[in-house]
């Protein structure tokens, strides 16, 4: 039962299956020792010892001359001792084949002293049929012979003798249907000597000695012969039936011993009642049949009782052995622990027929037992709710309590009444009207994990059955626990990977050991419009067609690759892999980015990249001519009117030299201007070359360039002390020029002429400006002032080619600042410009 | 003056012009071979064959413009400095470039000067004068020959 339960197909793996096995060896072993006491009694020695002392004392009696030895009572006949003989000869035949595997010597012995016992029964049949005297019966002893004693064995004696010497020559004989011959000649024995054993007991017999009756002794050695032949192969034919720990096999053990001596005596009884006169010979037999109904009927009764008890047994076990099965089962189909406590601690208190189950685990951090898990009969608002609660709340130290209890000492323990046991939390429990406790640890190898406690209603002794299961119970339910808690942790892992690589960017695609592709995510999915189920099982390289297999050298690097849609169309990819070893072989996933995106970056940038190169190359080569070219007729311009004037000048005449130095004037404009242009455009192309710039000493000197240039006006110059900037030092000197030139430029009607420089505090990043008193601007049009070519102001009044200001706002931009400016109209102008320093400047 | 002889590389008709006046009205009056282009100078300069023989000497200076049809004043340059004839010959770029690439290529090439003609008809003048007047008068003239270095 236990077997077939538990190996059902699917249901268990092999921890429950190796539990289970335990169980069986327990019960296994129970038989053993009840089949021990059966056989270690041993009944083929007994009988042949039996044997053996009734032939020597025969053998004695006879060798003695006494006649006291050779019968039993006097009168009766006699045992041979030809017959003594054979019947020693048997004994010892016995005694050396009652084990089925003995050495080859004495399987050679006992069957050789088999035959000798055939050869004496058979010669003398031979004599008896044939009238011949062989002269075997004064074999042995002359003497007794002689003293006139038929000394012939009877003939049924010595065919019993021949029957019995062949069934123990054939003791391990089996023919053909699997019928072994030695039971069916001892029986036949058993035939022949029962009857004289009952009539012996019945007095029948006479009790003259009959030289053709079997004596007593021969009769109650041939009956001890072969019972202990029959009880030495136990295993096989008709005597296993008797021997088998099947309970047809115990009723078999009561019924037939009775079915024998019941008759037997009552039958003895009655005969002997009515030859002493007791009884009148006519009530003999009716009341000898009385007695074996009587007899019979109550052995019927008993042996019904028995059975009806075994199957009671059975019933229980059969229960107990699916409270554990549900138990286990419980815990297999559960997906998680906490769906599955409830549910075993159910199917272990309904099959145990207890009222409350409670679980114990061990909170190692703080060396408590919790109470994690509980369950009564009849659902949770029962009376017995208040024990759960409590429960719950508490925490128990080792040793403390029933769970505390069995926590310490790892066994099971059982409170018949927990009435007389207050320490075991009796006052909870018998305010809860419960009365009997059980609990048992769960294991997991050597370490208790946990305590389950169950408690009833009525008082309740300890059930044998039930202790012996809880170890193993334990052990199955500590076992599945952990590994529905690994189970858990292994699922929280899977689900944490799914998550992460279904809400990955990059497409996951993972592959077995042959490359065959086994898992897309979604972002898989989408990048190549396959349905993961659709290409499971599918090579690698549909997808990567430049990949052959993932092999370590894609492991921990990027390469690029093209990938394939599903439509055919290709996908510029970066590719990287990563590799692991499971036991079912070798896993590798490719992480896949879609570059396409980065591409087309990269390309349009490139493209950008070219084009403001050849643009770049174009304004180089463009200003390159402008100043070979845009000069030359400049030149020419002027050089020949300087020549026509030097040549020509007496014929010209005023009006005529005055047009000529007009020429000459718009020419050296121009060629102001083409200077300026180059200036502007050299400024955007060059290089900037960081350094610390002294502004001050940098504007002091431009101002002096100034003042020698113009030494005849007056201009108050101030420049702030030690104005310092992080800067291209041509290129700010570039700005000052300007700007300083500017300022001394519109000053130029000023009586009173006044230019600064400084920087504003506290700014970051540092503002600078230049103010002048001069003629200002129309603050309307100040954005206009920086870009080329734009004036302000008439040009003969002031002078310049209005390239200046924009030179100077596209230098200060170079430098990643700003310039603006600040006029009132006559009332002078402030130019404003800001340079930033990096950070890691000083 | 007059045994000095000066070669001018200039496609510009108007600034040969204008370089001819300034050497006159300087006062200076070298032997002057115009070439209007650099072919033409490297034939003068470097005649490649017995048949080709120039038919006048070396010149003590080349003014060289850069601008030129045919082949560039830097190309002249370099092979006027690749051949042993002409490598000491003294070159004077005499252009309208500011560049600093120009300037910097030009002394690579081995120029023996670099002068950057002014817009200004006076500036230019005075500049020209100056020019020959250093190279042809006040400078002393180079070996000619191999032999004698």
């Amino acid at each position: 039962m236990a077997e077939i339960t538990l190996r059902r197909p699917g249901t268990g793996p092999g921890r429950l299956r190796s539990a289970g096995t335990e169980l069986l060896e327990r019960l296994h072993a129970s038989g053993r020792r009840a089949r021990a006491l059966w056989t270690g009694f041993s009944w083929p020695a007994t009988a042949a010892v039996l044997t053996g002392l009734i032939a020597l004392l025969v053998l004695i009696g006879w060798a003695s001359g006494s006649d006291v030895l050779r019968t039993p009572i006097q009168g009766w006949a006699a045992m041979t001792p030809n017959a003594a003989v054979g019947m020693l000869l048997c004994a010892a035949s016995l005694w050396l084949l009652r084990r089925p595997a003995i050495s080859r010597r004495q399987l050679v012995l006992g069957r050789g002293l088999a035959v000798l016992a055939i050869v004496i029964g058979a010669c003398t049949l031979i004599e008896i049929l044939y009238t011949v005297d062989m002269h075997v019966d004064g074999l042995l002893l002359g003497a007794g012979a002689a003293a006139g004693r038929p000394a012939r064995m009877a003939p049924s004696v010595a065919a019993a003798l021949v029957l019995m010497g062949l069934a123990l020559l054939l003791l391990d004989t089996e023919t053909v249907g699997h019928r072994w011959p030695a039971e069916f000649l001892a029986i036949a024995v058993l035939l022949m000597a029962v009857p004289r054993l009952v009539g012996y007991a019945y007095a029948v017999v006479p009790r003259v000695a009959d030289p053709r009756a079997m004596g007593p002794y021969d009769t109650l050695a041939l009956i001890l012969l072969a019972t202990g032949l029959l009880a030495s192969r136990t295993d096989r034919g008709m005597v296993c039936i008797l021997a088998s720990h099947s309970e047809g096999g115990r009723m078999a053990r009561q019924l037939v011993p009775a079915a024998l001596v019941v008759p037997l005596v009552l039958g003895a009884l009655a005969v002997a009642a009515a030859a002493s006169g007791l009884i009148s010979p006519l009530y003999a037999a009716p009341m000898a049949v009385s007695g074996v109904i009587i007899c019979f009927v109550g052995l019927g009764l008993v042996a019904a009782w028995q059975a009806r008890h075994a199957e009671l047994r059975r019933e229980s076990t059969t229960q107990r052995l699916q409270a554990q099965h549900d138990a286990t089962r419980a815990l297999i189909e559960s997906t998680t622990v906490a769906e599955a406590s409830p549910r075993f601690l159910q199917s272990i208190g309904e099959s145990l027929a207890w009222d409350v189950a409670l679980l114990w685990q061990v909170n190692r951090e703080a060396g408590v037992l919790e109470c994690a898990y509980t369950w009564q009969r009849g659902g949770g608002d029962g009376d017995l709710a208040g024990v759960e609660q409590a429960a719950r709340r508490m925490r128990l130290a080792p040793g403390v309590d029933l769970p505390g209890l069995v926590w310490t000492t790892g066994q099971p323990a059982w409170v018949p009444d927990l009435q007389r046991s207050p320490s075991l939390r009796g006052a909870t429990a018998a305010t809860a009207g419960l009365r009997s406790g059980f609990a048992f640890p769960i294991r997991y190898g050597p370490e208790v994990r946990g305590v389950i406690e169950l408690f009833g209603r009525h008082a309740r002794d300890p059930d044998r059955e039930a202790l012996a299961i809880a170890p193993i119970l334990g052990r199955q339910i500590g076992e599945a626990l952990e590994r529905k808690r690994a189970e858990e942790r292994l699922r929280a892992s899977e689900d944490r990977f799914r998550a992460v690589a279904e809400s990955a960017i990059d497409a996951l695609v993972t592959v077995d050991g042959s490359d065959r592709i086994s898992y897309l995510n979604a972002a898989a999915e989408r990048m190549f419009g396959y349905r993961a189920a659709d290409i499971a099982g599918s090579r690698l390289s549909l997808l990567l067609p430049g990949i052959g297999a993932v092999d370590e050298r894609l492991v921990g690097r990027t390469v690029e690759q093209r990938a394939r849609r599903f439509d055919g169309s290709e996908l510029p990819v970066e590719l990287s892999a990563a590799r692991w070893t499971t036991a079912e072989g070798v896993y590798s996933t490719a992480i896949i980015r879609d570059v396409s995106a980065r591409k087309q970056a990269e390309e349009q940038l490139r493209l950008a990249r070219d084009a403001a190169e050849a643009s770049s190359h174009e304004l180089e080569a463009f200003s390159y001519s402008v100043s070979h070219d845009l000069r030359t007729p400049v030149r020419s311009i002027d050089g020949f009117s300087q020549a026509l004037l030097e040549d020509f000048g007496d014929r010209l005449g005023d009006e005529g030299k005055e047009n000529i130095l007009r020429v000459r004037r718009a020419a050296q404009r121009m060629s102001q201007l083409i200077d300026d242009l180059l200036e502007l455009s050299r400024t955007s192309r060059t290089q900037l070359h960081h350094q610390e710039v002294d502004l001050s000493a940098m504007a002091a000197e431009v101002v002096d360039e100034l003042r020698a240039a113009q030494p005849g006006r007056q201009v108050e110059v101030v420049i702030a002390g030690r104005v310092m900037a992080w800067g291209d030092a041509r290129l700010l000197r570039v700005v000052l020029q300007n700007l300083l030139d500017n300022a001394w430029k519109y000053t130029g009607r000023q009586p009173e002429a006044r230019i600064e420089l400084g920087e504003l505090p506290g700014t970051s990043p540092s503002v600078y400006f230049v103010r002048d008193n001069g003629v200002g601007f129309d603050v309307a049009f100040a954005q206009r002032l920086f870009e080329p070519f734009q004036r302000l102001h008439d040009s003969d009044d002031y002078p310049g080619s209005g390239v200046g200001l924009a030179l100077v706002q596209r230098i200060v931009s170079r430098h990643g600042g700003r310039i603006w400016a600040e006029s009132t109209l006559g009332q002078g102008a402030t130019f404003y410009f800001s340079l930033p320093r990096p950070e890691a400047a000083p | 003056m007059t045994d000095r002889l000066l070669l001018l590389v200039e496609d510009n008709r108007d600034d040969e012009a204008l370089v001819l006046r300034a050497l006159r009205k300087g006062e200076l009056s070298p032997r002057v071979v115009v070439a209007h282009d650099g072919v033409e100078a490297l034939k003068y300069l470097l005649p490649s064959s017995a048949a080709e023989e120039r038919i006048a000497p070396l010149p003590h200076l080349v003014l060289l413009d850069m601008n030129l049809p045919r082949m560039s004043g830097l190309e002249v340059l370099r092979r006027l400095r690749a051949d042993e004839r002409t490598r000491r010959l003294p070159v004077v770029m005499l252009t309208s470039s500011r560049e600093e690439r120009d300037v910097a290529q030009s002394y690579d090439l081995g120029a023996t000067s670099y002068v950057r003609k002014p817009i200004g008809s006076e500036e230019f003048a005075e500049v020209i004068r100056q020019v020959a007047l250093y190279w042809l008068s006040l400078n002393e003239v180079q070996p000619r020959t191999l032999q004698a270095s």
